[in-house]
């Protein structure tokens, strides 16, 4: 008897062959994304460099051989800037950190191996990038400190290295877990997007949507319905995320409240129109849950949910930007830790709308309401 | 009420409806009758406004059909096969739902819900959600849904699968009460038993096609006459019975004779003369008319359930 229940559970797994292979090639297909970025696999090393951006206002000899040190690092890809452009792009969150070597440095590094007072370095920051700015200081103190010496033997630095945070109303331990929690919101936000597909898969299996049809209501009325219903829990589950966030690990909303709902809403409307693209191109439960759990879990570590975007190679990064994951926890980052004001909502918001748009056209298109039966 | 025409849909290269075309009569209870798989359930989605054709048309009270064709749908009242209901809603909450699709609020909300509550023997339990329901209060409610719009056309698609005989006798008394109260409705089973019991005319579809259409007795005619008569004896005839007339066939098995004849009225009289006269004493004598099994037997060459 037991072999036979055994038998017939197997029989019933192995007889929807596409949601088997579909079993198999999501753990295969994340486990080959995640070898092949963090064991480089088939990449240029190259493809891995810290990006860090250098403020040269003294442009003495001293600082151009620093310069040059910095360049010829392997791992680091060096930029020289003003420091407005600097503090911007950090702001931004587009670079983790960037090296300001104020007038009077060289002179005064000189003066420093002789015995005078330490010259600054400040090392403006983005506090959400911990790791990234660890191993940027990391990579950099040894060409830095050659530069200095002019290529002799190295000693103690004459230079101090100041830590200076950008754009942050809040500590970089706040930072760091507002950006954590505005990824896993993202995350549950299209978890919740794959259950609502279910949800509507079943209803489809029911004769629900067959029924409902059947009523003198436009198919553009009922999926609209659909969406709204869904934003609305989607919002329930933004509003849940982070209001335990800002309760229980004192989250800051540093920039605009307005725009923090602004970017909740499209969040929420995008990952509602994902929901009903899931459902309108699955075909059962089984295999669209599988390709669901697949695409959600790529998109959130391309959209840099789960790990810094620096330890991806740079075609990953630009990929990021059609990821609508990456759209909303950029906006929800900036609207909190990172203080931002209104004039950062509309590209974000236009960013998750098209997202939104993109499914929606698709989901409507294509949508199945019946499993005809002759 | 209903008049389908020159209906096709193909799915691939399935041919799943192939020319239907039928009219139902205001007031009577129509049967669509056939196996699983021979086109009922498309040419019902058809009818309803769930599916477009790739060919024909439907009309309904003289209105056309079809996914957008609103003033059609409203006077269609639709029971699918499956208990297209929301199990973790109260049976008022699923009903106050689907009315609002129709347009219905307020009072004509509450009235609507009342009465389907009422027709379907669901008033008592009408808070409760609908996964405490047995199925036979699921198949009820399937259809106290189709009723809140108050549809001059109720189109039911197999809407007593699964139910016990019990529950199958209330939504029969629940149909022939709507029925009275003159609503048409169209019946799709592949039961016999209910297309007899329910239905004044029957089209009978297989493959696509129907296959043959009357009412109950002209389809019985179809088939040659084949009246069985079983005669039980008070004991086992001891000699060979012979008849003075000329019967099909018969069969001694026991104390029980079977005799086909041709025509009850005239040949029932003589044969049982004859039993009587061979001193054989008759305990009890049955008879019964063509099935419509067996007329979907003749016209198929089939069993229905196959």
């Amino acid at each position: 008897m037991l072999i036979e229940l055994i038998v017939k559970d197997l029989k019933v797994f192995f007889s929807d062959r596409r949601a088997l292979v579909i079993s198999m090639l999501v753990p295969i297909g994340i486990a080959c994304f995640m070898a092949g970025i963090f064991g480089n696999a088939g990449q240029s090393t190259q493809d891995a460099k810290l990006s860090l951006l250098v403020v040269d206002q003294d442009s003495s000899d001293l600082t151009k051989n620093v310069l040059d040190n910095l360049n010829k690092t392997r791992g680091l890809s060096v930029s020289v800037v003003s420091e407005e452009t600097a503090a911007g792009e950090i702001k931004d969150g587009k670079i983790a950190a960037a090296l300001v070597m104020r007038k009077g440095f060289g002179t005064q590094a000189e003066a420093a191996i002789t015995g005078g007072p330490k010259p600054v370095l400040d090392l403006l920051s983005d506090p959400s990038k911990g790791v990234e700015v660890q191993a940027i200081q990391g990579a950099m103190m040894q060409p830095l400190v050659a530069g200095v010496f002019g290529g002799g033997p190295a000693m103690k630095p004459p230079f101090e290295v100041r830590d200076q945070p950008q754009g942050v109303k809040t500590d970089s331990k706040g930072a760091t877990q507002a950006h954590v929690f505005a990824g896993m919101a993202v995350q549950g936000l299209l978890f919740f997007s794959i259950e609502a597909a279910m949800g509507i898969m079943r209803e489809r299996k029911l004769g629900i949507w067959k029924r409902i049809r059947a009523a003198p209501v436009s198919s553009m009325m009922l999926l609209l319905a659909r969406i709204a219903s869904g934003t609305v829990r989607a919002l329930a589950i933004l509003i849940g995320v982070f209001g335990f966030g800002i309760i229980a690990f004192h989250i800051k909303v540093g920039g605009s409240w307005i725009g923090l709902g602004l970017i909740a809403l499209a969040a929420a409307i995008m990952a509602s129109t994902f929901g009903i693209f899931v459902a309108a191109l699955g075909r059962n439960e089984q295999q669209s849950r599988g390709l669901a759990i697949f695409v959600v879990l790529t998109m959130t570590m391309l959209g840099g949910a789960w790990f810094p975007s620096f330890m991806m190679p740079d075609w990953v990064q630009k990929l990021s930007l059609v990821i609508p994951v990456k759209w909303a926890v950029d906006g929800f980052d900036a609207m909190t830790w990172r203080g931002s004001d209104l004039s950062t909502v509309p590209v974000a918001v236009g960013a998750l709308l098209v997202f939104a748009l993109i499914f929606g056209v698709i989901a409507l298109t294509r949508f199945r309401w019946d499993v005809e039966t002759a | 009420m209903l008049e389908v025409k020159d209906l096709r849909k193909r799915f691939g290269n399935l041919e799943a409806v192939k020319g239907v075309s039928f009219e139902v009569a205001k007031g009577i209870c129509y049967g669509l009758l056939g196996p699983n798989g021979a086109g009922k359930t498309t040419t019902i989605s058809v009818i309803v406004g769930t599916l477009e054709p790739d060919g024909g048309t439907v009309t309904v009270l003289g209105k056309r059909v079809g996914l957008d064709q609103y003033d059609a749908k409203r006077h269609i009242g639709y029971v699918p096969q499956e208990l297209a209901v929301y199990d973790e809603l109260s049976a008022k909450d699923n009903l106050r739902f689907f009315a609002s699709l129709y347009g219905l609020s307020g009072q004509a909300m509450t009235s609507a819900i009342d009465k389907a509550l009422e027709v379907t023997s669901l008033t008592e339990r009408a808070k409760e959600p609908v996964k405490r329901f047995s199925g036979g209060m699921k198949r009820r409610l399937n259809i106290g849904i189709a009723l809140l719009h108050s549809p001059e056309l109720l189109v039911l698609d197999e809407p007593t699968v699964g139910v016990d005989p019990q529950s199958r006798n209330a939504i029969f008394d629940t149909l022939r009460l709507l029925q009275d109260e003159g609503m048409t409705l169209l019946y799709t089973t592949h039961y016999m038993e209910e297309a007899e019991k329910m239905c004044q005319r029957v089209a009978v579809m297989d493959h696509g096609e129907i296959v043959a259409e009357d009412t109950i007795g002209g389809l019985q005619k179809l088939v040659p006459a084949k009246n069985c008569v079983r005669v039980e004896l008070d004991s086992a005839p001891t000699a060979p019975i012979s008849f003075p007339i000329e019967v099909k066939s018969h069969e001694v098995v026991d104390t029980t004779i079977t005799i086909e004849i041709d025509d009850l009225t005239t040949d029932l009289a003589p044969v049982l003369e004859t039993l009587r006269g061979q001193g054989l004493k008759i305990a009890a004598v049955e008879s019964h008319e063509t099935s419509l099994e067996e007329v979907f037997l003749h016209l198929t060459g089939k069993n229905l359930r196959d």
